[in-house]
């Protein structure tokens, strides 16, 4: 999978207390994760989040680089890339890490996002000491092997057909409506590669970006869990300081055009037994105060069955089986991005309603928020959803290891995840209504319609 | 991503004491060197298994908590003995619409309220119905743990199944299984119960549309008073609690849930019958036009947790094909780029279980893949597997074991599902023994019981002639998978 690990989050703290409360912990609303953090000489920056409640840990290094700062011509190669993070070193080949790291009683992976690169583990904290080795071990060279590349280029390609080409909907949400939305090559191509592309990727270009971006001076690494925090100082300087800092490109401003018009397209699905349609809204710089109230209206929109478009669409209108979305949706949490991104929704239409209709629908929803702001009562109640959504991903060690680490790429500050709840708290009904007249309006959107395909008629068997 | 988290996600998770294993250096190579320099693992220590303290009301509902206090969050599931298995039998599978219709409504609050009473707890209310039970289950932030409860009591004792509700309920699950009807790994499965467990309920993956087209708001009252009864349920909660504070609320509201006449329904179904179709030795095919790529599902019988094979097939499972250095990822994945995340699973139900590979491959490897699944799971049954391999799987077993202890909901569920099968902890722990202590003999014997080859359905989801041409060379029949 290359899609989200998570769903959603976010959070708000101070509600109140319920005066019988049967809750033992203290006041959840003074709850916040301890971080302690370090930069070593070479760069690399290291935070701890010590958590004793089970002998376990997660880690996470994020390296800034992700599929916006693809080259063109290349599309799909920070993801290609990742693979070749698993294929060995010239210490430890091909195979070698997946068994150290499953025979501790571990798990790894990796995501590739917009904006960053991330590779994740989890074990037991035995084996706490192997994992950091492997993960300086290939933060020093990789193996480069042109056989190892040819082999992930095919699994690559095998895991765009599952997740793409032979999937209904094909991730168009994710994939077609950013490429509709934006203008720069950036912003706006096929994250997951063009085939002609991945085909024409060589070892050189793995060279190339491995040394421009996989410098410990372009990452940050955390580590939650069952540990302490000077020893796990101590174990990355032992391990870690010998890997050189290196110059690092600075990172690209993307500058799109503002959008002066609704962009529209239509397109056919061969698998997909049901219309759907994606909309997606351009929404303000991730630094502003803007973007906190995008966070928490795409909460208000699409969080759960309670949401504003659950209700209107499926329930009230039926013209809609499903709606999802939110701001900075699939790819990641709302503060997860260093760049443009969408307010988005897809949703699964019934036979027989049309597009126009759906619309209409949605419009009118978008128009309440528009006209009347949201009650007190709504924001409040996805203000305490965000919150417990939030809690959810620092729950698993590896989970709360790439909240942190994403924190601090973004914001060079991992205490950020700390006090974004309050941030999200002092939100009103009026911003949000001040931020749907102006965001959510039609010459800043994007709506891509998916419709099936006239099924060929069954071919026959035996040729 | 190049490694799937998910590639064990129906191995069954258990909980233990502490369990400590001895110090293994890192370097207990065989075919895999350790670099040099590598440092070595520490001693291995699993979570504690949860401390459960249980309790029955009078009603007969069990009550299972566990405090656990490092995030101000809980999992709830209130859990019934039910499901497909309890359905009627000719609507095998109607416990989905069961289960969608549940929280629409109840004597004293419409649906949109009961979604915003979830949403103002911090939680997603979820019903969902499975073989053998129906569940219901909520993550409440901890101060809010009370009205949970309350909501979840609410909708077992006064759900009223409004018409409005049910009609459209109906109509959006219609669509739902009109888009299944394009998912490959929903049409394999689907053929796979079929086929495999003929009429028995535990094939059974889905409700057809005729059988939710029949439903009416009066049926499903009265699957609802079958099931929702004390007396076959549990209601676990795990996480940031005051054990007995939760309990008072419990009592407050489940104590009026009363018993009806009909106690004891909702029992679980006798064992099936063997199947026959793996002796027959055939391609089972389920047309999907357009695909471009095949889906694989090669499906045998696996024992219950209770029988003695059951930990050796686990760790048999996890070498083959159970985790990402298993033989099978490293076969057609890592070596020769078939497939993305091919994956084996034991799916275990309370009487019988299989064991389940599944892969997703080109069309024009389709062969080749079916060809080299059969290689491993041959290499599996006949010969013995390696110190190495051996060492590696049960201690990344017991290590994702400890991994899922940490997740309240996965907690909460997993002894709501001991508890449905009649199982406890001392049973469990008794798992995470024989992991350890399973030896290479006793592993090649669960594999030749239940990884052989002939004992394999094989089910092919994707393109007619891709599929009938792929498998040519093996001289093995395709026929189509029996309707469903």
């Amino acid at each position: 999978m290359f899609l989200p690990r998570r769903a959603l989050l976010f959070l708000v703290p101070a509600t109140l207390l319920a005066a019988l409360s049967v809750s033992s912990a203290c006041a959840a609303t003074n709850f916040s994760i301890p971080l302690q953090q370090k930069t070593l000489p070479n760069g690399l920056t290291v935070i701890v989040s010590e958590d004793h409640s089970a002998p376990t840990f997660g880690l996470c290094i994020a390296y800034r680089i992700g599929f916006r700062l693809e080259p063109e011509g290349k599309t799909g190669f920070a993801h290609l890339f990742e693979h070749m993070m698993f294929e060995g070193t010239p210490v430890s080949p091909k195979g070698t890490m997946d068994h150290i790291i499953e025979g501790g009683g571990g798990n790894l992976n990796g995501d590739t996002r917009w904006d960053y690169t991330e590779y994740i583990e989890t074990a037991p904290v035995s084996a706490l000491d192997p994992v950091l080795w492997l993960e300086a071990d290939r933060m020093k060279a990789l193996d480069f092997s042109t056989k190892n590349l040819d082999n992930q280029r095919q699994v690559v390609e095998e895991e765009v057909r599952v997740n793409v080409l032979n999937r209904p909907y094909g991730l168009f949400f994710a994939i077609d409506l950013p490429m509709k939305a934006y203008d720069t090559y950036p912003d706006s191509h096929n994250f997951y590669g063009d085939f002609r592309d991945l085909d024409a990727a060589s070892i050189e270009d793995v060279r190339a970006f491995y040394y421009k971006y996989y410098a410990p001076n372009n990452a940050v690494m955390a580590v939650a869990g069952d540990v302490k925090a000077e020893e796990v100082f101590a174990k990355v300087e032992k391990y870690f300081a010998s890997v050189p800092r290196r110059e690092v490109p600075p990172l690209l401003q993307v500058v799109e055009k503002e959008q002066t018009a609704e962009r529209h397209a239509v397109e056919e699905d061969k698998l997909a037994n049901l219309p759907a349609l994606a909309v997606g809204y351009r929404l303000p710089d991730r630094n502003s105060k803007d973007a906190v109230v995008g966070a928490v209206t795409g909460e208000l929109l699409h969080n759960g069955e309670a949401s504003l478009l659950y209700q209107h669409l499926v329930k009230e209108k039926q013209v809609a089986v499903s709606v999802d979305g939110g701001a900075n949706w699939p790819l990641g949490n709302p503060f997860e991005y260093n760049g443009p991104t969408l307010l988005t929704t897809f949703l699964v239409e019934p036979q027989g309603t049309s597009a126009a209709k759906v619309l209409a629908a949605y419009d009118e929803t978008i128009q309440q928020l528009a006209t009347k702001g949201p009650t007190a009562e709504q924001l409040a109640r996805v203000q305490t959803k965000m919150r417990s959504d939030l809690y959810d991903e620092m729950e698993q060690p590896i989970n709360r290891a790439s909240l942190i680490a994403h924190a601090a790429l973004f914001d060079g500050n991992a205490a950020r995840i700390n006090t974004i709840p309050a941030d999200i708290d002092k939100i009103t009904p009026s911003d949000v209504q001040a931020f749907a007249q102006k965001y959510l309006v039609p010459r800043n959107r994007t709506v891509v319609e998916r419709n099936p395909a006239p099924k060929p008629p069954a071919q026959k068997a035996g040729g | 991503m190049p490694h799937s988290l998910s590639n064990l996600r129906n191995t069954f998770a258990t909980l233990f004491a502490v369990f400590v294993l001895s110090s293994l250096p890192a370097a207990v190579a065989a075919d895999i060197k350790m670099p040099p320099g590598l440092p070595p693992y520490g001693p291995m220590r699993l979570p504690e298994a949860p401390k459960v303290k249980g309790e029955t009301l009078s009603n007969g509902l069990t009550v299972w908590l566990v405090q656990q206090n490092n995030l101000p969050k809980a999992a709830i599931t209130l859990t019934l003995r039910g499901g497909y298995c309890a359905d009627p039998a000719d609507a095998r599978g109607i416990s989905d619409l069961l289960a969608a219709t549940v929280k629409l409504g109840t004597s004293s609050m419409t649906a949109r309220q009961i979604a915003e009473r979830s949403q103002a707890s911090g939680g997603d209310l979820k019903a969902a119905a499975s073989t053998e039970n129906l569940t219901l289950s909520i993550e409440p932030l901890a101060e809010h743990v009370s009205d949970a409860i309350a909501l979840l009591a609410d909708l077992a004792t006064h759900a009223s199944f409004p018409d409005g509700e049910v009609e459209l309920a109906k109509k959006n699950l219609l669509s739902s299984i009109q888009q299944n009807e394009s998912d490959p790994k929903f049409l394999a499965q689907r053929a796979f119960g079929r086929i495999h467990y003929g009429d028995h309920p535990y094939g059974v993956v889905s409700p057809t549309s005729a059988m939710v087209e029949h439903a009416s708001p009066e049926s499903l009252r009265k699957l609802y008073s079958d099931t929702f009864l004390p007396n076959q349920a549990v209601i676990v909660i795990v996480g940031a609690i005051d054990p007995p504070a939760a309990l008072g609320a419990i009592h407050s509201s489940f104590d009026h849930w009363s018993s009806s006449a009909r106690a004891g329904a909702g029992s679980t179904a006798a064992a099936p019958s063997e199947p026959v179709s793996a002796a027959e030795k055939k391609v089972f095919f389920v047309p999907r036009p357009g695909s471009v790529q095949t889906a694989l599902l090669l499906g045998a019988p696996a024992p219950v947790r209770t029988d003695p094979d059951y930990s050796a097939l686990e760790v048999a499972n996890a070498i083959y094909g159970g985790m990402f250095g298993s033989r099978l990822t490293k076969n057609i994945r890592e070596d020769k780029g078939y497939t993305y995340s091919p994956y084996s699973y034991l799916d275990i139900n309370g009487k019988a279980g299989v064991v389940i590979t599944r892969e997703d491959v080109r069309n024009a490897v389709t062969g080749p893949s079916y060809k080299e699944t059969i290689f491993e799971l041959n290499r599996m049954a006949t010969a013995p597997v390696g110190d190495q391999e051996l060492t590696s799987a049960k201690r990344y077993l017991l290590g994702t074991l400890g991994f899922r202890l940490q997740s309240r909901t996965s907690v909460a569920r997993r002894l709501a599902t001991l508890w449905v099968y009649g199982l406890d902890t001392q049973f469990i722990r008794k798992d995470a023994d024989d992991i350890m202590s399973a030896t290479a003999v006793q592993v090649q014997q669960a594999s030749q019981r239940y990884l052989a080859p002939d004992k394999m359905t094989v089910v092919a989801v994707g393109e007619d002639k891709v599929v009938h041409e792929q498998f040519a060379p093996f001289s093995l029949p395709v026929v189509d998978a029996p309707k469903p």
